[in-house]
């Protein structure tokens, strides 16, 4: 699965990654996973978000694996 | 349309957004603008530019529903927001935000409303870039102080 990063997120991490999860899963599960992954990122931040098709999804969102996940730094504002 | 949101990749020219609003405005008995610069000094000092990181659909989205919120709030007829992303140089225009109405007070309120609203909630990743390198910005407590005389 693609996971898509933005903000301070893609400079820690990468832009983007493929990364493994058993399907499905829920969204909650994804951050965890990534968390374990790229330990001390600010992935576990309450103010991350998750955004599936343009849309922010909430953490018990179940996901199958198929689309893209973008997961979104806390904003900075205009 | 009462509520006009768009995102500027190139460049954002004040004066023609106000003339574009104004006549739009026909009916109404005042407009307020905002226009925010990019400031010369950052917080460490003068920068080469700001960026404004976006996401494709989720930031305009963010923007009109903070215009959205506006029309709701305020007794205002018209709004209009229109914000830069990507790279600004210091001295460069970064956004601007109106407000028409009937009476004026409730455009300056509801203009006041839509940048305490944009410094904390829109969504953008914001960093700034000189010599010393890169620096990612967020809001200050000042911002988040701002935006909650507004309430919910």
């Amino acid at each position: 699965m693609k996971v898509i990063f933005f903000g301070k997120l893609a400079d820690s991490i990468s832009r983007q990654i493929d990364f493994d999860l058993a399907v499905p899963f829920t969204i909650g599960e994804l951050r965890a996973q990534l968390d374990r992954a790229f330990p001390g990122r600010g992935l576990a931040d309450g103010r991350v978000r998750a955004c599936v098709d343009g849309v922010i999804v909430s953490d018990d969102a179940t996901l199958a694996g198929e689309q893209p996940v973008e997961i979104l730094a806390p904003v900075s504002g205009g | 349309m009462r509520c006009s949101v768009r995102l500027e990749h190139e460049g954002l020219d004040p004066e023609r957004e106000l003339r574009n609003f104004v006549a739009s405005a026909a009916g109404a008995g005042a407009v307020v603008s905002f226009v925010g610069l990019v400031r010369q000094n950052g917080a460490d000092g003068s920068i080469g530019a700001l960026v404004l990181e976006h996401h494709p659909t989720v930031t305009e989205n963010s923007i009109a529903s903070i215009a959205e919120d506006a029309l709701r709030q305020f007794h205002i007829d018209r709004v209009n927001i229109v914000h830069r992303c990507g790279a600004i140089a210091p001295g460069e225009p970064i956004v601007f935000a109106a407000a028409a109405s009937q009476h004026r007070r409730a455009a300056f309120e509801a203009v006041d409303y839509l940048m305490d609203r944009l410094k904390t909630d829109a969504v953008f990743w914001k960093r700034e870039e000189g010599p010393e390198g890169r620096r990612w910005i967020e809001p200050t407590s000042g911002d988040y102080e701002a935006r909650e005389r507004w309430g919910s």
